[in-house]
């Protein structure tokens, strides 16, 4: 008896399920017609309102999303004026900026994206009186006290201008303009869904969302009426497989045509695989050793170059970073303007080492202690452990005996950034807006929160404020060429290596172009077989 | 009936309140700052500042508990860090998918682990009981993240017979009634979805199941063994009564218990389960939301996940208490609570 209930239970089941399937008159989702790009995320997106957010995989959803009123040259951080604003006028004393709004363009919902719509906007993020400000919900993350704190005025000027005006002079503020993370977002929607408007996204952008499930995926349509004209694909998903295994057997597969973030692993496995494309370029991003410039006996540059010599970062390249990283010559990467690439920076040389530190009064060598996290990180593919260890054999043959010290992330975060911290320790940088003084002034201007070296130096400083004046990149880059003479020279950091920075699709896929910031920049000229 | 359930329910409380007890203060006091998870590591002490100040995190940790506990006895378990949304919604959209595919692996452990423990009883020490009892072993002893990749590269990429990750193709849409999408496409008659989602979850049923199926299995061979040299059975045997008649509606409907209180704890070991098996095939369940939620630190987010899946599991328990009075007429429930 019992049995049978059990069996009759677990046979209802196909039953229901076969008649209601037999019953049923409903209509059957179809597959919706067009072209697909079907594009693969590690996480989903935490959120579509750009100056709310800064992660990538938010970004890489908004970047299809909208337009920035300037924009980044096709893989590249070069600034060109091919987004809503068709020319910048910067004042001489680089305080006043005018764009002039490009005629014609419209949010996908029908809002006229003129310098009305862009004035609104300004107004959004820098009035906290305004009832849509930006940061009134809990828990944002932006970069808009980066990009405006200089910003003292944003009006409308005639009929097609919007200015904005600064207390003091930020050369960088076009490149911050350019990010993902300054779209310009529809008013009409800002009002309309206020602090829901993250779930909501309008801009003027080549797609527009059309479904976001969470944890599961996001879908785009093509906006039909883009301003550039109408994208080569219908639709693009964007789906969260977090597993980095199974985004590269799905891409084998050919269930999916882009994985957007692609470990050192999963690109060996991928690379030269029939029908796959794997794009691999220098990263904005650096890696390095800060060394305590203020403590004894790292206040003497000669221990600091010593150092330098002494790491041997052709063979760490090759081997630790299995070939996906190339050493660093300079303190800014090959893919971000105004890197030098004359600059000799420090090739492995033990003997000159020995020496440095002899005349250093150091000839029997020195101990020191070198402070890492356990993870990979995005401009440290190869981890913490790895390179430290990888570090430590190198320094031990000019006589160095470095002890490594492994801190969780958050607690070395804490320890090294404290203002008494006087050890070494892993350091390194994926840039944000890709300018200059993103990198040089992040990382070494005096009393910066990121400048654990507590590297300070006046001749520098002064470069950092005459390159952020300065109203030509022409100029800036004269600058900051200086700049990165000094830093070789003091060398507050063991310069490492520039990361790799890669994408794989399927060669069905074409047009697709990796912007150093990673963002999936001109969707609308992407095209699939 | 009624007043053993209503009191095995009142029953649960303390362990309810309990286990919020020790995720609240497991989720502190692990290693990681919210602030600086949610900020990046470029975050100023000022603005992590901010932001510990906006989530309430300043303030005494027993006040941050009540403030959980007097809002979670409403179902109110606050707003995600991490999506935004408020903890109940995020959960309303995870809970069906991992439901769903907790029950195909229960009936799939079923409906594979109780033939394979008769016949490997039946059949003691032969050589299908043999071949049986190290499959089981096997079972036991595969890693689900394993299993997983292994069913992928072979099923999905090298034969590809089923689709890899994910509940859903791209091309297919399904309107969400209950999120349960098998329950979903049979309600809105979409055959195609229908199809489909049972095709993407072979592969994590498959795996997921690998461990209750073996433990079924096992269980079972070892009751119908103890059943099978019962008196009652030689007789059935002496009367001439046909061996799967005797097998199937004598024995094992007395083997049954230990397999139904076995089938109840691996609902447990389910819900463990699917947070390796929701990440490795990408499905939007319980277990992904979970690892998503303690790596960000998302306190909120964690202690509804935890809280709705311990009440889960105390219900299937109860249900399970339930099945034994119904599967087997002497046990009666309410005498225990008269005792």
């Amino acid at each position: 008896m019992a049995l049978k209930r059990l069996t009759s239970f677990f046979l209802t089941l196909p039953v229901v399920t076969a008649l209601a399937l037999g019953l049923s008159t409903g209509t059957f989702a179809k597959a919706a017609g067009g072209k697909t790009l079907v594009i693969a995320l590690s996480s989903d997106s935490t959120g579509l309102d750009p100056e709310t957010v800064e992660n990538n995989d938010s970004g890489y959803v908004m970047s299809a999303i909208y337009d920035d009123l300037v924009a980044y040259k096709p893989g590249s951080t070069d600034v060109e004026y091919t987004g809503i604003a068709s020319k910048v006028d910067i004042s001489k004393d680089g305080l006043t900026y005018t764009f002039t709004i490009r005629p014609g363009i419209k949010f996908t919902d029908g809002t006229p994206c003129d310098a009305d719509a862009v004035v609104k906007w300004l107004d959004r993020l820098l009035n906290k009186d305004n009832p849509n400000y930006y940061a009134k919900r809990p828990g944002i993350d932006s970069f808009v006290p980066d990009t405006f704190h200089n910003v003292d005025k944003w009006y409308k000027e005639g009929a097609d201008q919007a200015v904005v005006h600064m207390t003091k002079p930020d050369g960088s503020f076009l490149n911050s303009l350019a990010m993902v993370w300054m779209g310009v977002t529809s008013p009409a929607a800002v009002e309309k869904y206020g602090l829901e408007f993250y779930k909501h996204p309008v801009g003027t952008g080549p797609f527009k969302l059309v479904e976001w499930v969470p944890n599961d995926h996001v879908t785009l349509e093509a906006n039909k009426n883009y301003w550039k004209g109408a994208p080569k694909i219908d639709r693009i998903v964007y789906r969260v497989i977090p597993e980095s295994t199974v985004r590269a057997i799905e891409l084998m597969k050919g269930s999916i045509d882009v994985i957007a973030d692609i470990t050192p692993t999963d690109a060996l496995t991928l690379e030269g695989k029939p029908g796959i494309h794997l794009i691999k370029q220098p990263g904005l991003m650096i890696l390095g050793i800060a060394l305590p410039t203020q403590t004894k006996p790292f206040d003497d540059v000669r221990v600091r170059q010593a150092f330098n010599y002494g790491v041997n970062k052709d063979t760490l390249c090759k081997f630790v970073f299995k070939g996906l990283a190339t050493p660093m010559n300079a303190p800014m990467p090959p893919s971000q303007w105004g890197y030098d690439k004359t600059l000799p920076g420090y090739p492995y040389n033990p003997e000159k080492a020995k020496k440095l530190l002899a005349d250093a009064g150091y000839p029997n060598g020195l101990d020191a202690t070198l402070y890492i996290y356990p993870a990979q990180r995005s401009y440290n593919s190869a981890g913490g452990p790895a390179v430290g260890q990888a570090v430590q054999n190198d320094l031990k043959q000019i006589g160095v005996n470095l002890s490594l010290q492994q801190l969780e992330f958050g607690a070395f975060l804490a320890k090294t950034r404290s203002k008494e911290f006087s050890d070494l320790c892993l350091a390194g940088w994926s840039g944000d807006n890709g300018d200059p003084d993103n990198f040089l002034g992040a990382l070494w201007r005096s009393n910066t929160l990121i400048n654990t070296a507590h590297y300070s130096s006046k001749a520098f400083d002064d470069l950092l404020a005459k390159g952020l004046a300065a109203t030509t990149v022409k100029d800036r880059v004269a600058i900051y060429k200086q700049a990165q003479k000094v830093l070789n020279d003091d060398a507050p950091w063991i310069y490492l290596n520039y990361a790799t920075q890669m994408r794989a699709h399927s060669t069905k896929v074409h047009g697709m172009v990796l912007n150093p910031t990673a963002m999936f920049f001109g969707m609308d000229k992407v095209s699939k077989d | 009936m009624l007043q053993y359930i209503v009191r095995r329910l009142f029953n649960a409380v303390p362990v309810l309140i309990g286990v919020s007890m020790v995720v609240f203060f497991g989720m502190h006091v692990i290693p990681g700052n919210v602030a600086q998870m949610i900020l990046g590591d470029k975050a100023t002490p000022e603005a992590m500042a901010r932001l510990v100040r906006e989530l309430g995190l300043d303030q005494p940790i027993y006040k941050q508990y009540w403030n959980f506990i007097s809002h979670a006895v409403v179902g109110d378990f606050g707003v995600s860090l991490r999506t935004q949304n408020p903890v109940w919604q995020d959960l309303w959209l995870a809970f069906p998918v991992t439901v769903q595919l907790a029950f195909t692996t229960l009936l799939t452990a079923l409906v594979v682990g109780v033939p394979i423990g008769v016949w490997a009883a039946v059949k003691q020490n032969k050589w299908f009981d043999n071949a049986a009892m190290v499959g089981v072993l096997v079972g036991i002893s595969m890693p689900v993240f394993w299993t997983g990749l292994v069913l992928m590269i072979y099923l999905g990429q090298r034969l590809d017979m089923l689709p890899i990750s994910g509940l859903l193709s791209d091309s297919v849409t399904l309107e969400r009634i209950t999120g349960l999408t098998i329950v979903d496409s049979i309600l809105t008659g979409n055959r195609e979805a229908l199809v489909d989602t049972l095709r993407h979850l072979v592969m994590p049923t498959l795996t997921l199941a690998t461990i209750p199926t073996a433990i079924i299995a096992r269980i079972t061979r070892m009751e119908m063994i103890d059943v099978l040299k019962q008196d009652y059975i030689r007789t059935a045997w002496a009367k001439g009564l046909r061996m799967t008649y005797i097998i199937y509606y004598h024995a094992l409907k007395n083997a049954l218990i230990p397999v139904i209180t076995v089938t109840g704890l691996s609902f447990g070991t389910t819900l463990g389960g699917a947070i390796l098996t929701e990440t490795v095939f990408g499905i939007p369940g319980m277990g992904r939301l979970a690892v998503d939620s303690i790596l960000y630190r998302d306190y909120p987010e964690v202690q509804g996940l935890v809280i709705v899946a311990s009440v889960a599991f105390v219900l299937v328990n109860l249900v399970v208490d339930l099945l034994y009075a119904w599967v087997d007429p002497r046990i009666r429930l309410d005498r225990e609570v008269e005792t």
